[in-house]
């Protein structure tokens, strides 16, 4: 008799011991290590933090900008970006910037796929999504809070939490309390037996389906499940999100996710940054709209540092040794401004990656003078005119080589920047 | 029709020849509970049930029946939803801007539903009362109901309530969903955008000729960092020039729609006439429709109504959420059915019922001779996703899950829509192919109202049609058997009965013969065969 998922999932739950028991202290191997995304929506301005463009004729690099050093790495500091001086004068050494990455399109649709998924093909996992599979055995390998997400062949390993924690309301049956027509709370221990005779209908299910219809089947016994596993732990507090519908910043928003973390239940979290009051940082006006998105950005960048910082992680130290944050726009902004006091869409944009296992302090690409990223050298990250043009892929390459996934795999021909890799 | 598309599939280099053994037919009544869900949004009746389980050929005429059916017509603006994505819970503008909605917190869920389904209405309406698709782009009316009509400049002229016919008074031309201003509030455009994007947006949308995703490398064209070298790669460097002299000559039309401030209800509710001409001047273009002259948007209507690619897109429209996967390198058989569009005066109801007759709708298993292809691209069994969900239990429980206002498996912002499976259009743009976590959860919490709702209802003598004619006084067994009939279209065995009566007298012994009943509801509107078809 074929297993089912269920006892196929028992078997591996040794596999699953290494991400689950605290107070293991050991080495953060890639097929350990976390990824926390942060989605930059609307297309930064990469001259205004990442990129100097001062000698470069016709870049605008907001008001009152200057060049700023932190450690090896030059960047753009201005007297209305605190944060962002901040943020890196403590975190440099954690920080890896990728200057002058294409993303071959200018409308945000097209370059929302390409950024998470290195193609603008109709189909096709993004980067959480291909790393989330790698750890199956999670009841939440890849956590939306919010954001785009793109998945294809691994759509049962992502889970939303919904605008409003509505995924949370759902566990617990809470959601139902605010119900027009009334609601009559279910007894748990009928809950029980109900979800005891479902069970058993999905795994017949599972043994009797058809080779066609065998991959629906155990993911609805996997849904199942991560159901289960999931309803112990609606009750933690860290794991509500606020829900009175006012605005709540991104370093707010993240800490369900990183709650998911440190249970040992998630591998990858994305989480959406809309800029100052979720405005949206696609600035084809007003480009100093552009330092007040930054200072936001930045402010819940520290936060979320220290959160990691201080959070226990499953492998016995802090999260932070184990999680790589991904921080990154779907495109760039143009380099001059338009008529509006604004920027266009560019396709060349910028990508910081800090923690575990990256290799910090360091810069790697630029922009030429026609604000085209540099070709470099994958293995130095210096510039090198036959080296690669770095692109979406690349960056997906880089994460999979820290995600200890195979690229070659997902994209073919398409290698990391090892350059970025501590 | 398999002896159509075996002909027309020979004539590809590589042929995947769809036959009786590389696709197996559903079963009549589970092909009839397919049809019906998707034509109309709810399950079979128990009589329609029988009648094909008796005669299977009967279940032709009951699909041509069900394309007649009221019901029709919501379901189009929900599949034709997941295709144009204007369903979104966020628009520029909310439901405060208006002085007759403002003060009714309850009425932002409606007007947001009110504004992305005006163009979705106009195409169903088309579709369900036998008009030529042509007129999605032709006509010179729209849909409306109570909320745009209070607020847009727009007149009912069919009677009623709820959605209707209905015209704009702005002196906009008459070009159907292109002059609709639902279409163009999800579709925005700025300012220096030059409605670029929505030129973009319809070309995709009406012809499947996806232009954003034409890769765009500025890598070797000659600097851009200033507006006036922009405006000369546009018209002179070759590889800008392969999209916008597509893309400019469209837009130039749409200038009716240009806004000085997209923050501004006068400026995006109304359209400007006296701006049609500005397209031309500040884009320094010809209008034309891939290179066919056109003078306005109405002669832009006209010129997609003769292009090819036209009647193929909108088939692929329909094909792919009845089939609920993308449609491939499927020329044969989409070329099949362009024929039967074009042969029926590109009239849906035909094509419809032509898609519903082939192997890959009526799939519910492969066959031996199935290519690995074939078992990849096929979806032999279908989610039950928002909305279908929400119509289903809707119908058959009587289940209504609202909140100030808000349908919760129709919305995000508080609702459950894109967790259960559905399309919000910005975040998610097709529908997921299996269960996952999400969906579980959504799935659990509707069965358990829904359960309750209709044994409540049933109790008190309004049993909704799911219940209708139960008696509670019969065997476990026999109500269970029933009632899974009627979920799922199929016969239960006695060990699955056993299995159902054995929660029943478990729930029972804890908390009585009501709770029992509503356990034994939940557990069956949560069963794999009720939430897949």
């Amino acid at each position: 008799m074929p297993l089912t998922r269920r006892q196929l999932l028992a078997s591996s739950a040794g596999l699953a011991a290494g991400l689950a028991l605290p107070g293991l202290a050991r080495a953060v191997s890639a097929s350990d290590r976390r990824f926390l995304f942060l989605y930059v929506r609307g297309g930064w301005d990469p001259p205004l933090v990442f990129a100097p463009g001062f000698d470069v004729e016709g870049v605008y690099t907001g008001e009152a900008s200057t060049p700023a050093t932190y450690g090896d790495c030059q960047l753009v500091a201005a007297p209305q970006r605190p944060a962002a001086d901040a943020f890196f004068s403590q975190h440099i050494d954690r920080c890896c910037i990728l200057n002058g990455l294409e993303v071959r399109s200018v409308t945000h649709a097209t370059c929302q796929r390409i950024s998470h998924t290195g193609s603008s093909r109709a189909q096709g996992d993004d980067w959480a999504a291909i790393l989330g599979a790698a750890a199956p055995h999670l009841v939440l390998p890849t956590l939306v809070v919010s954001g785009v997400s793109f998945t294809d062949q691994y759509g049962g390993v992502v889970t939303r939490l919904g605008r409003r924690g509505q995924l949370l309301g759902l566990l617990d049956g809470s959601a139902l309390e605010d119900r027009a027509q009334g609601y009559t709370p279910a007894d748990p221990a009928v809950e029980a037996l109900v979800n005891q005779a479902v069970r058993a209908r999905v795994e017949a299910a599972e043994i009797e389906a058809p080779d066609a219809q065998l991959s629906f089947a155990s993911a609805h016994a996997q849904a199942l499940d991560r159901r289960d596993r999931l309803v112990e732990l609606a009750a933690d507090p860290d794991l509500q999100m606020p829900d009175d519908g006012s605005y709540q910043p991104a370093s707010t928003r993240v800490i369900p996710a990183l709650r998911c973390f440190e249970l040992g239940l998630s591998r990858c979290a994305v989480v959406e940054h809309g800029g100052y009051l979720n405005h949206g940082w696609d600035t084809h006006s007003d480009i100093e709209e552009q330092t007040l998105h930054y200072e936001e950005l930045f402010v819940d960048l520290q936060l979320i540092m220290d959160e990691l910082d201080s959070r226990p992680g499953p492998l016995g130290g802090s999260l932070a040794d184990e999680t790589t944050v991904v921080v990154f726009s779907e495109m760039g902004r143009a380099p001059s401004l338009n008529s509006a006091f604004g920027k266009d869409h560019w396709t060349y944009t910028s990508v910081m990656l800090l923690g575990s296992g990256v290799r910090g302090n360091q810069v790697i690409g630029g922009f030429d003078s026609g604000w085209r990223g540099h070709r470099v050298d994958r293995f130095t990250g210096e510039a090198d005119e036959g080296g690669v043009a770095m692109t979406a892929a690349h960056l997906g390459a880089t994460l999979m080589a820290l995600g200890d996934v195979d690229p070659e795999e997902h994209l073919p021909g398409i290698e990391p920047i090892e350059a970025a890799l501590d | 029709m398999i002896w159509l598309l075996a002909l027309l599939a020979c004539d590809d280099p590589d042929p995947v020849e769809i036959t009786e053994n590389t696709l197996v037919s559903l079963e009549a009544p589970r092909l009839a509970r397919r049809m019906s869900l998707d034509l109309r949004g709810v399950l079979p009746s128990p009589e329609e049930l029988a009648q094909v389980e008796a005669d299977p050929g009967a279940l032709d005429a009951l699909r041509d029946e069900w394309l007649e059916d009221p019901r029709l017509e919501q379901r189009l603006v929900h599949a034709l939803g997941e295709r144009w994505h204007t369903r979104v819970d966020d628009f520029l503008l909310i439901y405060r801007e208006y002085p007759a909605l403002a003060d009714d917190p309850t009425v932002a869920y409606a007007f947001k539903r009110a504004v992305g389904e005006e163009p979705l209405r106009l195409m169903a309406r088309i579709a369900v009362d036998g008009r030529s698709w042509d007129e999605v782009v032709t006509a010179d009316t729209t849909m409306a109901e109570d909320i745009l009509l209070s607020i847009w400049p727009v007149e009912a002229i069919e009677e009623g309530a709820g959605w209707r016919e209905a015209r704009y008074t702005d002196g906009r031309p008459a070009a159907g969903v292109l002059a609709t201003n639902g279409l163009w509030w999800r579709y925005e455009s700025t300012v220096t955008n030059y409605n670029r994007a929505r030129a973009a947006a319809l070309v995709k949308l009406l012809v499947c000729a996806d232009i954003a995703s034409r890769p765009v490398s500025f890598a070797e064209l000659p600097a851009l960092v200033d507006e006036e070298s922009t405006r000369r790669a546009l018209r002179e460097t070759p590889a800008c020039v392969n999209c916008h002299s597509t893309v400019d000559p469209i837009a130039s039309t749409l200038f009716g729609f240009w806004a000085a401030n997209e923050h501004n209800s006068f400026e995006i509710d109304t359209y400007h006439r006296e701006r049609e001409a500005q397209g031309m001047d500040l884009m320094g273009v010809e209008a034309h429709w891939f290179g066919v002259p056109v003078r306005d948007l109405a002669d832009l209507g006209q010129a997609i109504t003769l292009d090819s690619r036209f009647p193929a897109c909108a088939v692929e429209g329909f094909v792919e959420p009845l089939l609920r996967r993308p449609v491939e390198d499927e020329f044969a058989e989409i070329e099949a059915l362009v024929e039967v569009f074009e042969a029926n005066g590109r009239r849906v109801k035909p094509l419809l019922a032509a898609i519903t007759d082939t192997p890959a709708y009526r799939a519910g298993g492969l066959g031996p001779d199935a290519d690995a292809a074939t078992a990849e691209r096929e979806r032999t069994r279908r989610l039950l996703t928002a909305p279908l969900l929400a119509s289903a239990l809707g119908e058959a429980a009587g289940l209504a899950w609202t909140a100030e206002g808000t349908e919760l498996l129709d919305e995000d912002t508080e609702g459950f829509r894109i967790l259960a499976g559905g399309v919000d259009g910005v975040y998610v743009t097709a529908p997921p192919p299996e269960p996952n976590t999400s969906w579980l959860l959504v799935v659990q919490r509707a069965a358990q109202l829904a359960a309750r709702d209709a044994y409540s209802a049933a109790r008190a003598g309004q049993a909704p049609p799911l219940l209708d004619g139960i008696n509670f006084a019969d065997e476990v067994e026999a109500v269970s058997a029933e009632l899974r009939w009627r979920l799922t279209a199929l016969h239960p065995d006695a060990e699955t009965l056993a299995a159902d009566r054995a929660l029943w007298e478990q729930v029972e012994a804890l908390a009585g013969e009501d709770e029992a009943w509503v356990a034994l509801l939940w557990a069956l509107l949560q069963d794999p065969e009720f939430t897949s078809y």
